[in-house]
C-alpha cells in the first residue's frame, strides 16, 4: 500500500467510473434524460397504487413527494449492487487477459449511479416544493446520505460481485433479497405502519435509518443526526466484511470466473 | 547484462476443471471442491534484463499460463514468482476494450490499466494515434471498427506503454502485412532497448530475433 498504488487505483476508479457511465447512454436515443425519467415513471406508478388505490396513510404527507424520499436511498442501493453484481461477470476479459485491481469493477459501477443519485436529490426537492413545503438551497446538504450509502452499496456489491462469479446462484439469490429488503423497509410505507415489536430492525437496517433521517428533516422539520450517525456502524460493517472478502479471493477470481 | 527481470522459483499451479454439477455431483464437491489440472509442477525459470524468449509447445501446455503467472493475473499454488520493473501484458490484443465508446477513450482506459499515468497518458495520445494510422476513426466507437483496425489500436497502445517487460501471446497471427513488418519492427527496437521481451508463437520465428527458446511439454495430467 504505498502512494503509487493509491494513486493508480484510484485514476483506475475514476477512468472506469467515467467509462461505464458514458457507454450506458451512447446507444440509447434519450441518452441521459434517462436518468430524469427513470425515477419520475418510478414515482409516478408507486403514487398511483400506493397512493391512490391502495391508499396508504402517510401522515397528511402528499404520497408522491413521499415515496420520493425513499426512492432515493433505495434505488441507489438497488441500481448500485444490481450493476455491480455482474461486474466481474461483464469484464471476464479485462480480469483474465489484463493485470489491475479488480476491486475498482464493482465500485464503479456503485460510483456510475452517484449522478443518478443528485438527479433524484433535485427531482425529490422541486417536488417538495410543488407541494407546498418551502425549501431552500441550505437542504441540499441531505447530500451527505450519500456517504454511508456508498459504504453500504459496495459492500454487498463487493460480496455479490465475487460471490456470483464462482457461483450464478447467488446472482438469483440477490434478486431474491431485493423484493425482501424492498418490502422490509419502509419506502412505500411510514414507519409508523411497523407493530411495535418488529421496530427493532429499523435499526438494523441502514437503509431504513437513512429514510427516516431524510422524512423527519424533510416533513417535521426534525434534524435527527442520530438516526444518521446510527446508519455508520451497519455500513462500515458490511463494507468491511467485502473488502476482507475481495482481499482474501482477489487472487483466485481470474481462475474461477 | 546478468541483471534479472524475471525469477521463477519453483513454482507448481494447478488450474480447476469444472464437471457438471448434478446433486450427487455438488455433494462430491463439499470434500473436494473441483478436479483439478496440473501445468506446472516445480517449474523455476530466471530471465535476464534484455533477453527475448521465445516459448513454444502445443496447445494446453502452458504457454499463456505462463505469461498470465508472469504477469500476475494468475497466481501460482506454491513457489514464487518475482518481477522487476513494470510489465505490460499483451495476451489479447484489445481484452477490455469498450465497444460502444471511441478510440480515444479506449486508449485512456487501456492505457490505465497498463499502468500509465494520467498526465503521461495525454502526452502519448497523439503518438498512439499516429501509430495506427486511425487518425479518421479515432472518434468513431469501436463498434465500427475492422478486426484488423481494433488490432492495430491495441498494438499502438502497448508500443507506447513504456514496458520494462513485455509479454506476447500470439498476437502476430493478426493485422496486415505491412501493419505486421512495423510491429516486428518495433519489437526489435524494444530489444535495442534493453526491454525484456517473453512472446509465445506456435509459428516459426526467424532464429536471429530471440535469444534463448523454450519448449513446455505438458503430459494433460488431472490429480
Amino acid at each position: 500500500m504505498n502512494i503509487n498504488y493509491l494513486r493508480h487505483y484510484f485514476q483506475l476508479l475514476e477512468v472506469f467510473t467515467l467509462r461505464e457511465i458514458k457507454s450506458r447512454y451512447k446507444a440509447s436515443l434519450l441518452g441521459p434524460l434517462w436518468i430524469v425519467l427513470y425515477p419520475l415513471f418510478t414515482a409516478v406508478i408507486l403514487n398511483f397504487i400506493f397512493g391512490k388505490f391502495i391508499r396508504i396513510k402517510t401522515e397528511g404527507i402528499p404520497y408522491f413527494v413521499f415515496v420520493l424520499s425513499g426512492l432515493i436511498i433505495w434505488n441507489f442501493f438497488q441500481q448500485g449492487v444490481d450493476l455491480a453484481k455482474n461486474s466481474l461477470v461483464w469484464n471476464r476479459e479485462l480480469i483474465t487477459k489484463t493485470a489491475f485491481s479488480t476491486s475498482v469493477l464493482p465500485f464503479s459501477y456503485v460510483l456510475s449511479k452517484i449522478p443518478d443519485f443528485l438527479v433524484y436529490l433535485i427531482l425529490l426537492l422541486v417536488s417538495y416544493n410543488f407541494n407546498n413545503y418551502r425549501a431552500n438551497f441550505s437542504y441540499f446538504s441531505i447530500v451527505i446520505i450519500i456517504l454511508p450509502l456508498i459504504l453500504l452499496t459496495s459492500g454487498v456489491a463487493l460480496i455479490s460481485s465475487l460471490t456470483n462469479a464462482v457461483f450464478r446462484d447467488f446472482g438469483k439469490i440477490v434478486d431474491f433479497a431485493f423484493m425482501i429488503i424492498f418490502y422490509a423497509t419502509p419506502i412505500i410505507y411510514p414507519e409508523s405502519l411497523i407493530p411495535a415489536k418488529f421496530k427493532f430492525m429499523l435499526y438494523l437496517n441502514p437503509l431504513a435509518l437513512l429514510i427516516a433521517f431524510i422524512r423527519n428533516l424533510l416533513f417535521r422539520s426534525d434534524f435527527r443526526l442520530h438516526l444518521y450517525l446510527l446508519s455508520f456502524p451497519m455500513s462500515l460493517f458490511i463494507f468491511l466484511l467485502g473488502i476482507i472478502l475481495f482481499k482474501n479471493f482477489n487472487k483466485k477470481v481470474a481462475d474461477l470466473i | 547484462m546478468s541483471q534479472p527481470a524475471i525469477v521463477i522459483n519453483n513454482i507448481t499451479k494447478k488450474y480447476y476443471l469444472e464437471k457438471p454439477r448434478t446433486l450427487k455431483k455438488w455433494f462430491h464437491t463439499i470434500i473436494s471442491p473441483f478436479e483439478k489440472f496440473t501445468v506446472f509442477k516445480n517449474f523455476s525459470l530466471s530471465v535476464n534484463k534484455g533477453e527475448f524468449i521465445l516459448i513454444t509447445g502445443s496447445n494446453g501446455s502452458g504457454k499463456t499460463t505462463l505469461l498470465k503467472l508472469i504477469a500476475g493475473i494468475t497466481f501460482p499454488d506454491e513457489g514464487s514468482i518475482k518481477t522487476y520493473g513494470r510489465i505490460v501484458p499483451l495476451i489479447e490484443l484489445g481484452a477490455g476494450f469498450n465497444y460502444e465508446l471511441t478510440g480515444e477513450e479506449n486508449i485512456v482506459t487501456n492505457a490505465t490499466i497498463l499502468g500509465i499515468q494520467k498526465s503521461k497518458i495525454k502526452e502519448i495520445i497523439p503518438k498512439i494515434v499516429s501509430f495506427s494510422g486511425l487518425k479518421d476513426f479515432i472518434d468513431v466507437p469501436l463498434k465500427r471498427y475492422s478486426t484488423g483496425m481494433v488490432t492495430r489500436l491495441a498494438f499502438s497502445i502497448a508500443v507506447y506503454s513504456n514496458p520494462n517487460i513485455l509479454l506476447i501471446d500470439e498476437i502476430f497471427a493478426v493485422g496486415d502485412h505491412e501493419f505486421r513488418k512495423k510491429s516486428i519492427k518495433r519489437i526489435l527496437d524494444f530489444k535495442k532497448k534493453s526491454i525484456t521481451i517473453v512472446l509465445t508463437s506456435n509459428f516459426r520465428i526467424a532464429k536471429y530475433i530471440f535469444d534463448r527458446e523454450i519448449k513446455l511439454i505438458n503430459s494433460f495430467q488431472t490429480s
